[in-house]
């Protein structure tokens, strides 16, 4: 193969630098890079996803992990008849000693792909509070519908929360929803009754009846100017 | 869903997995799952093992994710591991094939599933025996250059070597398909 042609293909020159020789070369190589397309166009096959997040190992974690989870786990709990009067002397407590869990801030801005977000960010001395809101924009093409709704773990997949909308009827349905930063399930609701699992999603996981939840992972949006 | 600057790095997802969000690595997954296993197709020649090859390499980087240095590349070190996993079957398969030298080499005809375009399977089938001609070494500098389009640092790096030593395994390469496919070309 003619020299200028390897230099050509790696991007060291320019296609115009090739001399009449070099471009019949290349022109070769160009049949065989067409038989290499399809090899470029080839996919996973779709069970592997779900094939590999079922082998995988449980997770360990720390000593420190598995009591933070402990804490954080919601769990039912029995209360006593005078209890309610020691929760609420412990909750005074709270309030005394940590002023600043009550001092939020609230801010706006434009994202630059043009998508609205709303940002609540926590102050004070609670760097470890849960991380803050994020507005998601979310849009469905669905023509002919009367509603949209997008139901996810965020909304603790509330059926109508989440409610999108067609402002001029071209079957576009769009709609903010607050969502914390994380990775998480979804699906639209069309018509009220009618699960439709979004086609652009970032992935999919099966939702344990037949169809696959669209999966979203947020940011948190610390690093924005708000 | 429209929002594509809020959409985590590879580096805050893998973050959260070592934090115990085991779905979070499904994000992962369905980044790399297309390029490991056109690279492991193209090395190991038959989708099953290619399938077989993908699912260990990424049971064992979650097992291994607390391994991964912070700020580490998730992607490289994925594909590190594919195609050390990749040359560990090949050289597995030639002991094999010395031990069993009567027995067909393992191919891709025999085992792909059957494909209703005759002329792209044949083409397929070319293009899969050509590139089981080239040595380990030319076949997966050729196959990250030309099928998964990456720039020789970033071969670089998965592959270890440096990127004059690479661009003469992807000019030969270039130069033994060349010779192979000229019949069909």
């Amino acid at each position: 193969m003619h020299p200028d042609v390897h230099r050509y293909l790696d991007g060291e020159i320019d296609r115009s630098a090739l001399s009449a020789e070099a471009l019949v070369e290349l022109q070769e190589w160009e049949s065989l890079d067409r038989m290499v397309a399809q090899r470029r166009a080839e996919r996973a096959p779709a069970f592997m996803v779900n094939d590999i997040m079922r082998a995988l190992p449980p997770v360990r974690q720390s000593p420190l992990q598995t009591v933070i989870s402990w804490l954080v786990t919601p769990r039912p709990i029995r209360i006593a008849p005078f209890a309610p009067l020691a929760l609420a002397a412990a909750a005074v407590t709270l309030v005394v000693l940590i002023p600043s869990l009550q001092s939020h801030e609230t801010s706006i801005s434009n994202a630059p792909a043009g998508v609205t977000t709303v940002a609540q960010t926590s102050s004070g001395s609670v760097s470890n509070a849960p991380a803050s809101t994020v507005y998601v924009q979310f849009a469905l093409i669905a023509k002919g519908a009367q509603s949209v709704a997008v139901a996810g773990d965020f909304n603790s997949w509330s059926e109508d929360s989440g409610m999108l909308r067609d402002a001029d009827g071209d079957g576009t349905w769009v709609g903010m929803v607050p969502v914390q930063p994380g990775v998480h399930k979804y699906m639209f609701i069309v018509d009220g009754k009618e699960w439709v699992t979004d086609p652009r999603a970032e992935g999919y996981a099966d939702d344990g009846f037949g169809m696959k939840n669209a999966i979203l992972s947020v940011r948190p949006p610390a690093e924005r100017t708000i | 869903m429209t929002v594509p600057n809020d959409v985590l790095t590879d580096t805050e997802v893998v973050d959260r997995v070592r934090h115990g969000d085991r779905d979070a690595f499904r994000v992962l997954v369905h980044r790399y799952q297309d390029s490991l296993y056109r690279t492991a197709v193209s090395m190991v020649q038959d989708r099953d093992v290619a399938a077989d090859v993908v699912q260990a390499t990424f049971v064992k980087a979650f097992s291994d994710i607390r391994k991964l240095d912070e700020g580490s590349n998730f992607g490289g070190w994925a594909y590190r591991s594919c195609v050390n996993r990749c040359r560990d079957f090949l050289k597995s398969q030639r002991r094999h094939d010395l031990a069993l030298e009567d027995a067909p080499p393992a191919s891709l005809q025999s085992r792909d599933r059957p494909d209703t375009a005759l002329d792209r399977a044949e083409l397929r089938r070319s293009l899969d025996s050509a590139l089981s001609t080239l040595s380990d070494e030319y076949r997966e500098a050729f196959v990250l250059k030309h099928v998964e389009e990456k720039s020789y640092e970033a071969m670089a790096q998965v592959l270890n070597a440096s990127v004059p030593a690479l661009k003469m395994r992807v000019h030969r390469a270039r130069e033994a398909l060349k010779t192979a496919l000229e019949e069909v070309l």
